[in-house]
């Protein structure tokens, strides 16, 4: 074989590589997120504070006839703040990480991504379910609900759940954040969180989350609120260590 | 003589300024808007200026839906419902799960007009213009939700290639439903078919089915919208019962009226034959 020849050959194997390994970033992309295990992960804990008046909470005047929308009294969770001024229904997420723990798989099923329909309201009012994982929709009440989701990234639906059903599953093609009405009870509103990964949680009542198992790395979190809005804030998490993080986010 | 003349000429002059400058400002904004909207040959070549399609849409359509399809025709406001804004509401009239009309769904309601209670657009369009037309109002539809993806997640990220993905598989219907005939021995039970209808139908239509169940019901564009009273109002997509069985099964996309998709067949056929029950409509006996 003369020099020339392997010379060819050379560049014709670089060139292969070049190919498969664009190929394999692409597909990689078109992936989105990569479960493994973590090892050594650290944890991003924190609160999300308001910056305004702390709202009243505001009584939902029940219009309809059902007994079992006036059992108990409801409120809006539109925006929900604690007399700390915390605010509650607020999603925090990682942005963009690509690699990272598995989603959870409850083996429990009343540990499922679920949301009830019960005493005429959506519980949670947030539910946060992985993507193309099944989100079980409930209806506790035994009267007519109907599950309408105004969603842009996936199909919209709007289905009817008479009384007699008591259960059926839905599932999401895209990450969005969904929000679902009831027409018949028009104070009924919920938001699907449709996760491409793991790293998404809910605030509590104390305005506080947790993110665990985190890779060790410097992320953007993103903080959503259905009135307040978006924002942003970098964090840096350490094996085996607590990255604190505060948001505050301010009366509209 | 001339002193009425001068009296009726100032007496006119007011008027008449007014007039000019209303029909100053009406043309300035007309002009404006004109170069505000968008030339749909850049966007697509199906929905083109100048194409058979738009020609036809122009001819027949504009009038109510706009000359761009955006439901705002200038006889629109005289209609007691809306036309229909290509760009920005999902189509109603629909034989499928998911949402979207098949070709033949919009080929029915442009062609039979049935949609279209004051205007039989069907008896003079070929069925070659009717299926340009369905592609037409299709391809605004997509327009549409790209436009709105666009503004909503470019700055997040989307790129242009998702949003053509995403609005393409918005405006692309899996198959239509079949509908299966209710079996030889079904027969429509009116006290099965009350307890339904109260079940699953009541508090939007009302128990007796008026339309008035809701307290302030609205569209997906959040504009308000009537539930149809089943007594006295046209059943626009067709009363027979094959359509209402679609209707009841398919949801109204864009409105509140749901779709029954968690509910047995025979469970539809009755809740299809108590709706023409209420409508007034004959019922089928034994041995049909
Ligand atoms: C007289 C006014 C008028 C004219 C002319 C008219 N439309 Fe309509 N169109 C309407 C109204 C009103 C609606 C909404 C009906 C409803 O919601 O029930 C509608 C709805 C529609 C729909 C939606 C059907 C669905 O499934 O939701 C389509 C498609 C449509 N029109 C196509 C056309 C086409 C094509 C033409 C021309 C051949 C046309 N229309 C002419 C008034 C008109
Ligand atoms: C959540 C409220 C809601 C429920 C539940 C509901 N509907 Fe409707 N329905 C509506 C609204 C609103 C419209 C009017 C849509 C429009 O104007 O385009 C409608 C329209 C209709 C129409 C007219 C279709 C046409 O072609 O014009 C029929 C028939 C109908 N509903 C029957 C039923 C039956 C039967 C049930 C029970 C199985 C039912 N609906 C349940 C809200 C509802
Ligand atoms: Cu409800």
């Amino acid at each position: 074989m003369n020099r020339q020849k392997i010379q060819i050959i050379l560049v014709f194997v670089a060139l292969l590589g070049l190919a498969a390994s664009t190929a394999f970033a692409q597909s990689a992309k078109k992936k989105g997120y990569q479960a493994q295990i973590v090892k050594n992960g650290g944890t991003i804990v924190g609160v999300v504070h308001y910056d305004g008046p702390t709202p009243t909470p505001q009584r939902v005047d029940v219009k309809t006839k059902e007994d079992i929308c006036h059992a108990d009294p409801i409120y809006s969770e539109e925006l929900v703040v604690s007399d700390d001024k915390e605010v509650q229904w607020a999603v925090v997420s990682i942005k963009g990480i690509r690699l990272g723990k598995p989603f959870a798989k409850p083996s429990e099923d009343k540990d499922k991504p679920t949301i009830d329909q019960i005493g005429c309201r959506f519980e949670p009012h947030i539910a946060v379910v992985g993507l193309g994982q099944p989100l079980k929709v409930l209806n506790s009440d035994g009267i007519l609900h109907n599950v309408h989701t105004y969603s842009k990234k996936n199909r919209p639906k709007n289905i009817a759940m008479p009384g007699v059903i008591k259960e059926t599953k839905l599932k999401f093609r895209r990450p969005e954040h969904i929000k679902v009405k009831c027409d018949i009870h028009p104070w009924m509103v919920a938001y699907i969180v449709v996760a491409e990964h793991p790293y998404y949680e809910v605030t509590d009542e104390k305005g506080a989350f947790e993110l665990n198992d985190v890779p060790p790395g410097t992320y953007t979190l993103s903080l959503w609120h259905e009135t307040l809005g978006q924002v942003t804030q970098q964090v840096t998490v350490k094996p085996g260590e607590e990255a604190r993080v505060e948001f505050t986010l301010s009366a509209k | 003589m001339k002193v009425k003349n001068t009296s009726v000429t100032r007496k006119l002059i007011l008027p008449l300024l007014l007039g000019a400058s209303v029909a100053v400002i009406l043309i300035v904004s007309a002009c404006q808007r004109q170069s505000q909207t968008v030339s749909l040959a850049e966007l697509s070549p199906i929905v083109a200026e100048g194409s058979r399609a738009y020609e036809l849409f122009q001819n027949h359509c504009a009038a109510c839906h706009g000359r761009q399809g955006r439901g705002d025709g200038s006889a629109a406001i005289a209609l007691n419902t809306v036309p229909r804004d290509f760009w920005n509401e999902p189509f109603r009239y629909i034989s499928t799960m998911d949402g979207v009309p098949t070709k033949e769904d919009l080929a029915f309601t442009i062609g039979s007009g049935r949609v279209h209670g004051e205007m039989p657009s069907g008896p003079w369009l070929s069925d070659e213009d009717i299926s340009a037309l369905s592609d037409f109002v299709l391809e605004l539809n997509r327009l549409g939700w790209a436009e709105r993806l666009r503004e909503e997640f470019a700055s997040e990220g989307m790129d242009e290639s998702e949003i053509q993905e995403i609005s393409q598989e918005r405006v692309t219907s899996e198959e239509p439903i079949t509908v299966p005939m209710p079996g030889p021995v079904f027969l429509p039970d009116m006290q099965r078919g009350r307890d339904l209808y109260l079940a699953s139908c009541g508090s939007c239509h009302g128990s007796n089915g008026r339309g008035d169940g809701l307290d302030m019901p609205l569209d997906d564009l959040g504009r308000p919208i009537s539930v149809r009273d089943l007594v006295s109002e046209p059943i626009q997509g067709g009363s027979d019962p094959v359509e209402l069985f679609k209707r009841l099964r398919c949801g109204m996309p864009g409105t509140p009226m749901p779709s029954q998709s968690l509910l047995s067949d025979d469970d539809i056929w009755q809740l299809v034959y108590y709706t023409r029950f209420l409508m007034g409509q004959p019922l089928p006996t034994a041995g049909r």
